[in-house]
């Protein structure tokens, strides 16, 4: 992907936008929203002059000026994630001008498979094709089948790049998925799939779906998602302006919350960046139109205390209750001090009072940073990706709103 | 007075006596005290600003504003201008108490919706905490780099030596100051310093008020 681009890609996963087939009725204060999140972005500045030479097909040089930002990734970034980040790029960079060069696909499925391990979702995805592609019949062009990597590597991969939202991944390792005792995540990633790849135009059959599936069908879906899922059906607070979630706003909600998580790796902060100039309201009145389904789900502002501003979807509620009224896939609102700040939650344990966080700004929940999280941990989750735990008790005070996604009223 | 008392005071020697101590009387007055260098440090608030935004107004004590849960304030460190002698700020503290003004801190509310998440933002400044058990003083340096520092010392060996140096010409050392109270209660703070000029107590600020959110 280009290095322009990245940014813009980038900032739109992170607010859960991507993909949304509502993009294109964006409001002028929503563009305003996300080219404010966008300029706040940094992006593969290391690996300019490498696709410079790439787009002048200089690409003999390009392998060599690529090998040398792999080699030195690891010495020269700022942050272990940041060199993560940057070898990995670079060395899906390096797979895609190997492919140029005719270079042995060994070789190229090498640094696919090293750049997946640093993370990169796409390198997932491209490993696993190509050695799927690559034990097909008549297409080992010249390579000894023994020396692949057997297919359950790919199956494993793509069940990787499908755990972080790849739905392309999800629908591929659906066909893999063929046991009896795989019958529950078959059904799962297939789902998944099917609800968030055309959002809009699940929104417009999901009637019909209703009407067809029978409560056996609704049984399985449900079992599906309490297995693999990562969203609460049951247990969320709700009021009368306060809807619950169904089976197919939770597979919306999962899709969302694995997007974050991907994204989460490959997002960094420019530093110095002023204050921004939009306000919780105009941050939900930015997400909500493009987020929200029409006649599928929409998204609530839940607010703890008191509001100063009447707004649709608007719910206070005590500020006691905003334990159990935070669930896996909201985006809270927190504060503290003199900064705001947002993050989306991963899971809640309301039992040992424990709040996991996806949060590329993980620096902000620091206790060299903040008063307000003594209890910080950063925790290294699946494919190179962090999560920061947190006492519920601790984080509860700081919310000033949560985002949630229910069905519409 | 009698002609020999009045003799004496005309007296050209008591004359004499009178005038040199009069003279030695003004030279240690002008040496020691008009010409005196009373060069010390001077310690000043300025441009106190309410952070978060509130959904009723600012309240104040008798006409002063009262701060609710998060205010920004400069803290200019500067020499008096009272002699030539460079000064040395050894120690620059906050201190508090609570505040005995009865106020109606009812707008004290905090607008949740106009937060503006963000993160940290990048300018340097110092950032303190009054709470429950204690105050917490931070310096940021910027968005990722920062420390702990003791509230009874802002004063970082972070650039260069622990203390400040200041001659009668120059500029004011400013530091960007924001104050969070998260207890309950009404605070009267102040900043003080601690100088190396000898028989001067600490120099502090006027007080002001900070409340906790309501």
């Amino acid at each position: 992907m280009p290095a322009q681009s990245l940014r813009a890609v980038g900032a739109a996963l992170l607010l859960g936008l991507a993909l949304s087939p509502a993009l294109a009725e964006d409001t002028s204060k929503t563009d305003a929203f996300m080219r404010s999140v966008q300029d706040g972005f940094r992006s593969t500045t290391e690996l300019k002059e490498v696709d410079a030479l790439v787009a002048d097909e200089k690409f003999e040089e390009a392998f060599v000026a690529v090998t040398e930002v792999i080699e030195q990734a690891s010495k020269s970034a700022p942050s272990s994630r940041r060199a993560r980040f940057v070898g990995a790029e670079a060395l899906m960079r390096r797979a895609e001008i190997r492919q140029k060069l005719l270079h042995d696909n060994l070789k190229i499925i090498a640094d696919e498979n090293a750049a997946a391990e640093l993370g990169s979702v796409r390198a997932m995805y491209h490993y696993a094709s190509r050695i799927i592609l690559l034990h097909s019949p008549g297409e080992q062009q010249g390579i000894d089948i023994g020396l692949l990597p057997p297919i359950a590597a790919a199956k494993e991969m793509y069940r990787r790049a499908a755990f972080l939202g790849d739905l392309t991944s999800a629908d591929l390792l659906t066909a893999t998925l063929v046991m009896p005792h795989e019958f529950l995540e078959k059904n799962y990633w297939g789902f998944l799939q099917r609800v968030n790849a055309d959002l809009k135009k699940f929104a417009s059959v999901h009637k019909d779906f209703e009407d067809v599936l029978t409560p056996r069908d609704f049984t399985l879906l449900r079992a599906a998602v309490d297995r693999y899922g990562l969203s609460e059906i049951d247990g969320l607070v709700t009021t009368p302006s306060l809807p619950g979630r169904s089976v197919f706003v939770a597979y919306q909600n999962d899709y969302w919350l694995r997007r974050r998580l991907a994204f989460a790796w490959r997002a960094f902060f420019a530093e110095n960046q002023p204050s921004s100039m939009f306000t919780i309201a105009d941050t939900f009145d930015a997400e909500r139109s493009v987020v929200a389904v029409e006649g599928l789900s929409d998204l609530y502002l839940i607010v703890p205390g008191a509001a100063g501003t009447v707004l649709p979807n608007l719910v206070v509620i005590e500020r006691e209750a905003t334990a159990d009224a935070i669930s896996a896939g909201d985006e809270i609102m927190v504060r503290c001090g003199s900064d705001d700040h947002k993050a989306t939650v991963w899971s809640v344990d309301r039992e040992k009072r424990i709040v996991h966080i996806v949060d590329p700004f993980y620096e902000f929940w620091k206790p060299d940073q903040t008063p307000c999280t003594p209890s910080f941990d950063l925790i290294e989750f699946t494919s190179a990706r962090q999560l920061i735990k947190l006492d519920l008790d601790e984080v509860v005070p700081m919310v000033l709103a949560i985002f949630t996604l229910r069905d519409p009223l | 007075m009698s002609n020999e008392s009045r003799g004496f005071l005309a007296h050209p020697l008591f004359v004499a006596v009178v005038v040199v101590c009069l003279g030695a009387a003004g030279f240690l007055l002008q040496r020691y005290y008009f010409d005196a260098d009373r060069s010390a440090v001077r310690l000043e608030v300025q441009a106190l600003e309410q952070v978060t935004e509130l959904i009723g107004d600012l309240p104040n004590a008798d006409g002063t504003t009262v701060y609710c849960d998060t205010m920004r304030l400069k803290l200019l460190v500067a020499h008096n201008g009272e002699g030539n002698s460079r000064v040395s700020v050894l120690r620059l503290g906050v201190r508090h108490e609570i505040a005995n003004e009865t106020v109606d801190l009812t707008g004290c509310r905090i607008d949740p919706l106009a937060g503006r998440p963000h993160g940290i933002v990048g300018a340097e400044s110092y950032k303190i905490h009054f709470r429950r058990n204690g105050v917490d003083a931070r310096h940021f340096v910027s968005q990722t780099n920062s420390s702990v520092i003791d509230p009874a010392n802002l004063i970082t060996k972070q650039s260069g030596p622990a203390f400040i140096s200041i001659a009668r010409d120059d500029a004011p050392v400013v530091f960007d100051i924001i104050v969070t109270n998260v207890r309950k209660d009404l605070l009267s703070i102040t900043f003080v310093a601690e100088t190396d000029v000898e028989d001067q107590q600490p120099t502090s600020t006027s007080p002001f008020l900070i409340a906790g959110a309501r």
